[in-house]
């Protein structure tokens, strides 16, 4: 009982929820606005780690240039893809008529690449680096530098997105594309324009997300398959193309995780993940938060 | 030239089984799991590529036939053990497939995989309650006695793509696969059709897990339920062409040779080019193999 | 016994009511027609009648029999077939295959091998006989609209619902398709019922039309009552009729 009260674990479940907002907020953007189904969202933010560590490491200056350069290096990647492939893909009216599963074998071959890449250039052993090692008293808890700072930056980055969807121009422009693309080009809208850039926001976020995961667990080639199936879990929860949703999704999916393995032990964590995330699908096929579709 | 393309898989499968006359263990090897990816393959087609559900899970049937034929070593003789596995997988699809297969589109890719993993994630648990962790099957059949049992399997799921693409049954199926709505309102009754195409495609993973679990004669978990199982056999037929019975064959054949090429010295080299080669053939072929085959000669 | 018969049908999805308190029968061998600005709920009232969605109100008797509840594809064993105002052809499929398709689940004798044939023929009753091994994705619209009604006759239906098929077709076309609509259904000895934006078909092809507003019944009768209504021309003040 001691445990399941502790701040400690508070502060772990929070961390875990931020950390899992932030991929599927990445997912969401990639999804909800092209319906691109990106399983190699993992590799993302498996990039933004080690593209992290490497700038730690080479340039000893801390972690602050990794928040820069990993959501830099994904982003770039990012554009490099959707020029390369997925226009083409969108363009071709008989590949876009399937365009999810199209897409998904697309970025299947995409994460096959980028992970073996990765394998190929670094090996596959695991790598990890502790930004700030010391131990910060926050009164009801303490937290080593490097995780409160994926907490604040985490938390941070997560608020300014729902603020921006809410109150800004292009949040609202982005909510109109995921509703209808058609009716918001009508409207006036860049949709192309604002594709390519929700597509480069996405793989970024990704890798601003892998930057933070890089601080606080191990780098692996092969580690960004459970958060891609986090992702995928959490936008189903919350509702394909609901940005919001994505975000509350995650913090759902980080509590359940932290306090479901704490209240049973950590074997059960997959089959409880799992477990919800199939019950869910199959009761209400569109999420927790999101909309009925009418099949016509 | 036609009626030879036609009976491409006919060669085939004679060629697979005058393999055993001159070939040593370890070609004989490659067979066999030659053999085990053209039998997911085509009864991942049976159910993916006629009806465009696209399941990222079919491991699922081939660990569940696989486990049920460790469970029953050395209790159930195993000319018997073996259909029982492909029942059981496919009773277990049966038992499913109506909730799961309301669900459309991309959710259902989802689930699938989700499904994979939640089966796999118990079958850990249970086997750790029961205090197993692996299990070695001793005295397993051989692997000429197996390669014939895999041969068998394969032909069995070739047949099944044949015959049903050919059937009333399988024009549905590809009706709905190109509209639902409309399939329907011709009078397709999908609900049912697919609920059956899930449970066929069960059938024969679910005899193939037997067999290779009996063949490595070691029963793992994670193993058997690998997503790596699934996504591979997504790739074959995607590959090979995932609407005729050539396709699944033509994928395997082209993927298993570049692996046994590379995979020794250049594992990760082969998966690169496994990634770029899944690329340009959604973009470029989408047909696959076998599309561009037909392109070429015809039918 | 009518063949078909509405009894104070409704429809909502959600908050909007899409139909509302519909009743009108249909006889064996009529050719009907059904009119209304667009948003009428025509198409929902098709939809309903096929099976595609059920009514929230009110009942539905094929042969006397109700069939709310019944699905789509049970609707079509029972012999009804519908087109799509915006086509739904198959189109990785071929002419023929779309055509057998109708053939192979509708209403009478299922066996492959004649589905074969009777899908033949007719796609020589709507002229796209010189088409049947062209992909269906690659038709023009008009071919497509031809292919819906070519797959909806194969299923060898008691009642055809036809939607806005000559929606686009310039006049001479929109006579072809007259022609050929009267045709089809002495051949087929079929009822049919049919949704025109195109008021001058709508006119010379029906015997009765059925005129709907807001998902209401504004007006039943011939076509020359119709044209003389008053609550339908106030409805449609300005419409060519």
């Amino acid at each position: 009982m001691d445990l399941l009260l502790s701040p400690q674990l508070l502060a772990a479940a929070l961390i875990a929820g931020a950390l899992y907002a932030l991929v599927a907020l990445g997912l969401n953007l990639i999804y909800g606005t092209m319906r691109l189904l990106n399983v190699a969202h993992g590799e993302l933010v498996m990039l933004g780690g080690y593209v992290a560590y490497w700038s730690f490491s080479l340039l000893g200056a801390g972690p602050w240039p990794a928040l820069i350069l990993s959501p830099l290096a994904t982003g770039l990647l990012g554009y490099a893809l959707y020029r390369g492939l997925f226009r083409r893909l969108l363009a071709n009216s008989a590949l876009a008529q399937r365009i999810e599963a199209n897409s998904l074998l697309l970025f299947f071959g995409v994460s096959i690449i980028l992970q073996n890449l990765v394998s190929l250039a670094f090996t596959a052993t695991p790598r990890g680096y502790q930004p700030f090692d010391a131990m910060v008293d926050l009164g009801v808890a303490t937290l080593t530098g490097g995780r409160l700072l994926v907490l604040i930056v985490a938390g941070i980055v997560t608020i300014t997105a729902v603020l921006l969807l809410h109150f800004n121009t292009v949040g609202l422009a982005i909510k109109a594309l995921i509703q209808n693309r058609e009716a918001a080009s009508l409207a006036g809208i860049d949709t192309e324009k604002l594709e390519r850039w929700s597509f480069i926001a996405g793989f970024a976020v990704a890798g601003l997300a892998g930057a933070l995961v890089s601080m606080v667990e191990q780098l692996s080639p092969f580690m960004g398959f459970p958060y891609m199936i986090a992702a995928f879990v959490i936008i189903i929860l919350g509702g394909l193309g609901n940005l919001t949703g994505s975000l509350i999704g995650g913090l759902i999916l980080g509590l359940l995780e932290t306090y479901g393995v704490a209240l049973t032990s950590p074997n059960y964590r997959s089959v409880l993940v799992y477990g919800v995330f199939i019950a869910v699908l199959l009761i209400r096929p569109q999420g927790l938060l999101g909309r009925a579709q009418i099949v016509r | 030239m036609k009626p030879v393309s036609r009976l491409l898989p006919v060669f085939f499968f004679a060629a697979m089984a005058s393999l055993p006359l001159f070939a040593g263990d370890y070609y004989q090897g490659v067979g066999f799991q030659l053999l085990m990816w053209i039998a997911l393959s085509q009864s991942w087609v049976l159910l993916s590529g006629l009806t465009g559900y696209i399941s990222l899970g079919h491991a699922v049937f081939y660990g569940l036939g696989g486990y049920l034929t460790v469970l029953t070593w050395h209790i159930v003789p195993l000319p018997l053990a073996i259909p029982l596995s492909g029942l059981t997988a496919a009773l277990f699809a049966a038992m499913i497939g109506y909730p799961v297969m309301r669900v459309r589109g991309p959710y259902f890719v989802i689930l699938t995989f989700g499904l994979a993993e939640l089966v796999k994630y118990i079958v850990i648990n249970v086997e750790a309650a029961l205090g197993k962790f692996g299990r070695l099957m001793m005295g397993a059949p051989g692997l000429s006695t197996l390669y014939w049992a895999m041969l068998v399997l394969a032909v069995a799921a070739t047949l099944l793509v044949v015959l049903i693409g050919r059937s009333r049954f399988g024009a549905g199926l590809r009706a709905i696969r190109e509209d639902e709505p409309a399939a329907e309102t011709a009078g397709v009754p999908a609900a049912r059709y697919k609920l059956a195409a899930f449970a066929l495609s069960a059938l024969i993973p679910g005899m193939v897990g037997g067999l290779v679990a009996l063949r490595t004669s070691y029963f793992e978990p994670q193993q058997i339920f690998s997503p790596t199982i699934s996504f591979t056999v997504v790739t074959m037929a995607m590959i090979g062409g995932s609407d005729r019975a050539r396709g699944p064959i033509m994928g395997a054949l082209f993927l298993v040779l570049l692996s046994e090429l590379l995979w020794a010295n250049l594992a990760e080299l082969y998966m690169i080019i496994l990634g770029l080669l899944l690329i340009g053939f959604v973009l470029f072929a989408p047909t696959g193999l076998d599309g561009l085959l037909r392109r070429r000669i015809g039918r | 016994m009518k063949l078909l018969e509405l009894n104070a049908v409704g429809k909502r999805f959600g908050g909007l009511k899409a139909l509302d308190n519909v009743s009108f029968a249909v006889e064996a061998g009529e050719m009907m027609g059904l009119m209304g600005a667009n948003g009428a709920g025509k198409t929902t009232l098709f939809s309903l009648i096929a099976g595609n969605e059920r009514p929230t109100a009110g009942e539905i008797r094929l042969d006397g029999q109700s069939v709310v509840g019944c699905r789509a594809d049970q609707m079509a064993a029972r012999g009804i077939a519908r087109t799509f105002q915006i086509v739904r052809p198959f189109r990785g499929l071929t002419v023929r295959e779309n055509a057998r398709i109708g053939a192979l689940f509708g209403s009478a004798d299922r066996r492959p091998a004649a589905a074969e044939d009777f899908a033949q023929d007719i796609l020589a009753d709507v002229g796209l006989a010189d088409r049947a091994d062209a992909l269906a994705g690659s038709l023009t619209l008009a071919g497509q609209k031809r292919l819906e009604i070519a797959r909806a006759l194969a299923q060898r239906p008691r009642l055809l619902l036809l939607d806005e098929v000559m929606a686009g077709l310039t006049p001479s076309e929109v006579a072809d398709a007259m022609t050929m609509i009267r045709r089809i259904k002495e051949k087929h000895g079929l009822t049919v019922l049919v949704i025109e934006h195109v008021m001058s078909a709508l006119m010379e092809l029906c015997q009765r039309i059925v005129v709907l507003h807001h998902g209401m019944k504004i007006a039943e009768g011939a076509p020359s009552d119709i044209a003389r209504d008053p609550r339908v021309l106030d409805a449609y003040l300005g419409v060519e009729a």
